[in-house]
């Protein structure tokens, strides 16, 4: 897995574009959604979560436990994995900031995109290899996702 | 006890990979101690240095939040479902980013929060960016808004259409002399205005009703109720329930005060506590009983300290808890409150789906266009019944009512169900109707006069006064 080269991450192209769609939508606020696929490194899905922060959604997102409880469950009973979660960064970069690495899970993939004026740009991957290791950036391939064997 | 702890994706490498497993304790706490030592590579995920639950992690006992119960300590029954779930979060400012979003003078001014590791300048930036709608600008309204003015709240929607009256300034400190006879938002947004010119003061002056309640909390992330009557009291809890907005109640009367947060999907609403209103008439106003002025004071408080705890995600919110406050005796009580399984408005069961008339829901509607409703007292239907007279009481109220107390003989019709078992009944024979306290018999005597019934009879005040006048050993509710 760790090596030079930064691991892979294979994103459905129809998956992506749900995650650019749900994103405007959700703008000027933050979107967010689950992540879930066959296996590590292969996202070909996206359950879009409610925004329930309170206060700032335009700059922050809040993913409810019962929603994150729906999406766990959902991936469960289908033989999927919850590979991470997704959020938008409203008129800013496709970088994870300092807030997004403090909630950060080892283990959970954390993609970005970025919404410009209403339009989605970047995506971008990133996770966290230990518990208090930095953002590493992984190389994100979006096109089709082999099904699970 | 045993009982089944879910491990969440990130966690189960630590756990054997496992998304389950069957552990056994007689509280969270101790099931959490078995599973650590089970897999001890769990506990820096779980528990913080004083053993206390990270803040990053929340634990679900059947759905509800632990945090909203008892904790750590909350008491576990054979076949529970703990689920271990991780806060998921983020967002795209920095703080270093957000720190040059509060001016030299904010700073200064708000200088005991930012040193408060709970606030800091990302919570006072939440503050800034939140907004807080008061529904009535009276005893609880004025202190709630002052604090969160002070506070910093970025935005106040106070809605209230009174003027202030000399008999206000005795406990609505908003309001003073020099405002007598002026509208209360007037003075409302002078006051508040003064105290903290970076607070943007919104001023609606209605009454809230069915048509405009949706649209005007809509607006806002928290609302406080500072309502003096039922009918407001009611549409403000529906109006939070379908817009999912917390809901931070207080009430006050003489020397005693009450408050809770109706935090709509993470624990009960108003009507769990209250399922319907008491007749009118029946619960003296604090115009009538009276009210220790700074009572309010307390009170509203503790609303908007709340109110400041929702908005900055921080303690534990006064869900599923109503706190009783006694001035006299000077002491705090808690009652434990719960999702009621069968309420009509949050419960699975749901049958209320859209606002509704709540001045016939409270009774202080006019009716002048309805019949009136023909009534019979408890101590005349008992006389009429030891008469031996052919007359059948029909109890409208929900079966787990039923269970508290009833009437010896009644026979039970739940309202919802009314309509549908009406070919049950005999339109030729007398039926009494009741409830808790005479509104939904009536509105069940109603539907049963539209279906032609002539000889039809509305118990008032329901069991309530059946227990006062007739049974006093009878338990009420």
């Amino acid at each position: 897995m760790s090596g030079a080269r930064p691991p892979v991450v294979r994103l459905r192209g129809e998956t992506a574009d749900a995650i650019r769609r749900e994103a405007a939508r959700a703008y000027p606020h933050e979107g967010c959604g689950a992540l879930l696929g066959p296996a590590e490194g292969a996202v070909n899905e996206t359950m879009p979560l409610a925004n329930t922060e309170i206060g700032s959604p335009g700059t922050r997102f809040t993913v409810s436990p019962r929603d994150y409880l729906a999406a766990e469950e959902t991936a469960d009973a289908r033989g999927l994995r919850l590979l991470g979660f997704w959020h938008s960064h409203p008129d800013h970069p496709a970088r994870p900031s300092a807030t997004d690495r403090a909630y950060a899970w080892p283990g959970l993939l954390t993609v970005v995109v970025a919404v410009d004026r209403g339009t989605p740009g970047d995506i971008t991957a990133w996770d966290v290899p230990q518990p208090e290791a930095a953002f590493r950036p992984l190389v994100l391939e979006i096109g089709p996702v082999k099904e699970a064997r | 006890m045993s009982v089944r702890v879910r491990i969440p994706t990130p966690l189960r490498p630590y756990a054997g990979g496992q998304p389950a497993v069957s552990l056994s304790g007689e509280t969270v706490r101790s099931v959490i101690d078995a599973l650590l030592a089970e897999a001890p590579g769990l506990k820096p995920h779980l528990l913080a240095d004083d053993g206390s639950l990270r803040s990053f992690v929340n634990v679900y006992v059947n759905g509800e939040d632990a945090r909203s119960r008892s904790g750590l300590e909350t008491e576990l029954s054979d076949g529970d479902e703990i689920a271990i779930v991780p806060a998921i979060a983020g967002g795209a400012k920095d703080a270093a980013a957000e720190a040059a979003e509060l001016s030299r003078e904010e700073l200064a001014r708000y200088s005991r929060h930012l040193v408060m590791p709970e606030v800091t300048i990302e919570g006072q930036l939440r503050l800034k960016r939140s907004s807080v709608l008061l529904v009535g600008a009276g005893g609880l309204g004025s202190p709630a808004a002052l604090y969160l003015a002070a506070a910093g709240v970025g935005r106040l929607g106070i809605v209230d259409f009174d003027v202030v009256d000399e008999s206000n300034l005795q406990r609505q400190i908003l309001h003073d002399t020099t405002w007598v006879g002026r509208p209360k938002l007037e003075s409302a947004k002078a006051r508040l205005t003064a105290l903290n010119p970076h607070v943007r003061v919104e001023t609606h002056s209605v009454a809230l009703t069915r048509d405009n309640a949706l649209e005007l909390l809509a607006g806002y992330d928290v609302v406080v109720d500072g309502t003096d009557n039922f009918e407001t009291r009611y549409l403000t809890n529906d109006a939070c329930y379908f817009l999912k907005k917390p809901n931070v109640y207080g009430s006050i009367f003489r020397f005693e005060g009450q408050a809770s947060v109706f935090w709509p999907d993470r624990g009960p609403c108003y009507r769990c506590l209250y399922p319907e209103p008491p007749p009118p008439g029946l619960v003296p106003s604090c115009a009538e009983g009276g009210v220790l002025g700074i009572l309010p004071g307390v009170v509203g408080g503790i609303q908007a300290t709340e109110a400041i705890k929702i908005l900055l995600g921080v303690g534990e919110p006064l869900v599923g808890r109503l706190l009783l406050y006694d001035a006299l005796a000077m002491r705090f009580d808690e009652l434990k409150l719960r999702r009621d399984p069968e309420c009509p408005l949050c419960s699975p069961k749901a049958t209320i789906r859209e606002l509704q008339d709540y001045p016939a829901f409270c009774g202080t509607g006019r009716g002048q266009e309805e019949e009136p409703v023909e009534e019979i007292t408890a101590r005349e239907l008992k006389r009429r019944l030891d008469a031996g007279e052919d007359l059948e009481i029909i109890d409208v109220r929900e079966p787990h009512e039923w269970a508290i107390c009833r009437i010896e003989g009644a026979r039970l019709v739940p309202l919802g169900s009314l309509a549908a078992r009406m070919h049950e009944l005999d339109s030729a024979r007398t039926y009494v109707l009741q409830c808790r306290s005479g509104v939904r018999s009536a509105k069940a005597l109603g539907l049963l006069r539209q279906a032609g019934f002539r000889r039809v009879l509305n118990l008032r005040g329901g069991v309530l006064a059946w227990a006062r006048e007739v049974d006093p050993s009878m338990p009420t509710y």
